[in-house]
């Protein structure tokens, strides 16, 4: 059965902002994209940039570094930098209001 | 003010019976803005062109050294790089610019190469802080100021080199950004009179891009652009809008070099065309011509008495005005039906109107000539104080697939797929021809003329 983590509460995460914590030993970037939540690996499938930060627009990240953009939804990339899907997280908001993620 | 009054116009002013657009204007209900009253189509000859200027290789490396480098060029919409660090990636045969929004108020334009061993900068639109290259590691901010480069000491030989991104010029008009590779291009606003008065009523730069569809079609993108400049292949190509398209009583004027335009009247029958009653007309432009307000004819009945042209006008009218949240009582019919569309040489092409205006365009695709990239957009109105909603990203269809399978340009897609079924075999016949040569019609085909004698100044100096 999945095990979900406790992450933070959802109020700590502005809209189109990102949050990257330490989950099990793993970087995972909490994304809100316009009021829906996504859990992804915090590391571009590019050249290993820190994705945290990166502009989000509609459910899309932009990597800081060279601006590849990853769906945050299905993890894939646009273009032609990378092919190399990120990795995603289920995610749910529990009752309490907290970012549950498992990973 | 007849034509006949006026200097010689190319077919010696001959044009075909009926009622002409100057008629129609007659019948106006509204002060009729002048730019609508001009009627200029200059004598231009008659001669064959070469079918070289379409199919050769030749041909097409002439205009990437002496076109494409000199003419100013619509790169993309300022909506498309809204924020800063937003940027566009514009490639025309080899060049490729990144375009930027660099400060709130200013777009700048950079040469899509790393100064360093060349390699793009970057492959595709999207947004960064500051460009840096994904080779190496070289750098430069968002203005095109080097920030540095890893082992900076085996890099000395550069402190005294110029670092800065080499630029392009950059012109907005009506919400689009041009470029000119060329930094002694004459102003862009100069270089598109009398285009932006023409358009002083439609205040385009505050329009937003609702659709935009983009395809390869397998002809020159002169081919593509040509198709688009004359209204004489609807009595064969588009025959289901013959009810309400005054296809063959089309005005066709040019202004200078680079600018022309052509209107034809819809909510009119064609002069090919006898015993159409005003209810078939109005049936029929609400069902199939995918640019009114209404996609349907459901429930509208022709009151007694109206003129299907008046009709649609006048549903249009309000359905534009609830779009825009302006008044619109003292636009004409013309303008909110008519199909009225200039061109902005080489390769831009725009419909006059208050809501819902079809943008062209159509670019050489990479280096191939017998190719080329044909974008397809919908400027949109959205209510006076109320937030503007972003633009829409490019759809990109796959070549193999029909326009129609692009579900947002509604009817407008199978009209489309019917010039999308000759623009191809215009080329491929082109390359078989052994007459060598096409004829072109004298006054319907005027606009294209227009466009290769322009194309030849720019190729001859
Ligand atoms: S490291 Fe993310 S785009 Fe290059
Ligand atoms: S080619 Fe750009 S840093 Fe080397
Ligand atoms: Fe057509």
């Amino acid at each position: 059965m999945t095990r979900y983590h406790d992450a933070f509460p959802a109020h700590e995460l502005e809209h189109n902002s990102s949050k990257a914590l330490l989950i099990d030993g793993k970087n995972i970037l909490i994304c809100n994209a316009g009021g829906e939540y996504y859990a992804v690996d915090n590391m571009c499938t590019h050249q290993r940039a820190e994705l945290e930060g990166g502009r989000i627009r509609n459910c899309f990240i932009s990597c800081p570094l060279h601006g590849v953009r990853f769906n945050l939804e299905t993890g894939k990339p646009m273009g032609q930098l990378t092919n190399v899907p990120l990795n995603t997280y289920p995610l749910q908001v529990s009752d309490a209001g907290m970012l549950q993620v498992a990973v | 003010m007849t034509t006949t009054d006026k200097a010689r116009q190319q077919g010696d002013n001959v044009r075909c019976q009926g009622t002409s657009f100057q008629d129609l204007l007659d019948l106006e209900e509204v002060e009729v803005p002048l730019y609508l009253r001009e009627n200029s189509c200059d004598h231009m000859g008659d001669e064959d062109l070469d079918v070289a200027r379409w199919v050769s290789r030749e041909y097409h490396d002439l205009e990437a050294k002496k076109l494409w480098p000199k003419a100013w060029q619509m790169a993309c919409r300022e909506e498309d790089i809204p924020e800063v660090g937003d940027h566009h990636v514009y490639e025309v045969i080899n060049e490729s610019v990144i375009i930027t929004r660099s400060s709130e108020n200013e777009i700048k334009g950079f040469i899509n190469s790393c100064l360093h061993r060349g390699r793009l900068l970057r492959d595709e639109d999207g947004h960064v802080k500051e460009f840096k290259c994904p080779f190496h590691g070289a750098t430069w901010d968002l203005d095109g100021d080097f920030k540095g480069i890893p082992c900076k000491w085996d890099f000395r030989h550069l402190d005294e080199k110029d670092m800065k991104l080499p630029q392009v010029k950059v012109g907005t008009w009506g919400g689009f950004v041009f470029i000119n590779f060329d930094e002694h291009a004459q102003p862009l606003e100069e270089y598109l009179a009398p285009l932006p008065d023409h358009f002083s009523r439609y205040p385009l730069h505050d329009y937003y891009k609702g659709i935009h569809v983009q395809r390869v079609v397998k002809c020159n993108w002169k081919v593509g652009a040509e198709a688009f400049m004359e209204s004489f292949h609807t009595v064969a190509t588009h025959s289901q809008i013959m009810t309400f398209t005054g296809d063959a009583n089309s005005q066709y004027d040019t202004f200078g070099d680079n600018i022309s335009r052509s209107v034809t009247p819809m909510g009119v029958p064609s002069p090919h065309l006898s015993g159409v009653s005003e209810e078939d007309v109005m049936r029929d432009i609400l069902e199939l011509s995918g640019r009114m307000a209404l996609n349907s004819s459901d429930g509208q009945i022709l009151p007694a008495g109206v003129s299907a042209r008046k009709y649609v006008a006048d549903t249009n009218r309000g359905l534009f005005e609830d779009a825009c949240g302006e008044d619109l009582s003292q636009a004409t019919m013309a303008e909110l039906e008519d199909a009225i569309l200039y061109s902005a040489f080489p390769n831009f092409q725009i419909w006059v109107g208050y809501h819902g205006n079809i943008v062209y365009r159509f670019l050489p695709n990479g280096d191939d000539h017998n190719s080329c990239i044909f974008d397809i957009m919908l400027l949109m109105r959205y209510p006076k104080g109320s937030e503007k909603p972003a633009a829409v990203p490019v759809n990109k269809l796959d070549p193999n697939l029909p326009f129609s399978c692009a579900e947002e340009l509604g009817a407008l897609g199978p009209v489309f797929d019917q010039d999308d079924s000759n623009m191809p075999a215009v080329q491929r016949g082109m390359l078989a021809s052994k007459k060598g040569t096409v004829s072109l019609a004298t006054y319907q085909e005027s606009r294209i003329r227009h466009l290769h004698q322009t194309i030849d100044k720019y190729l001859k100096a």
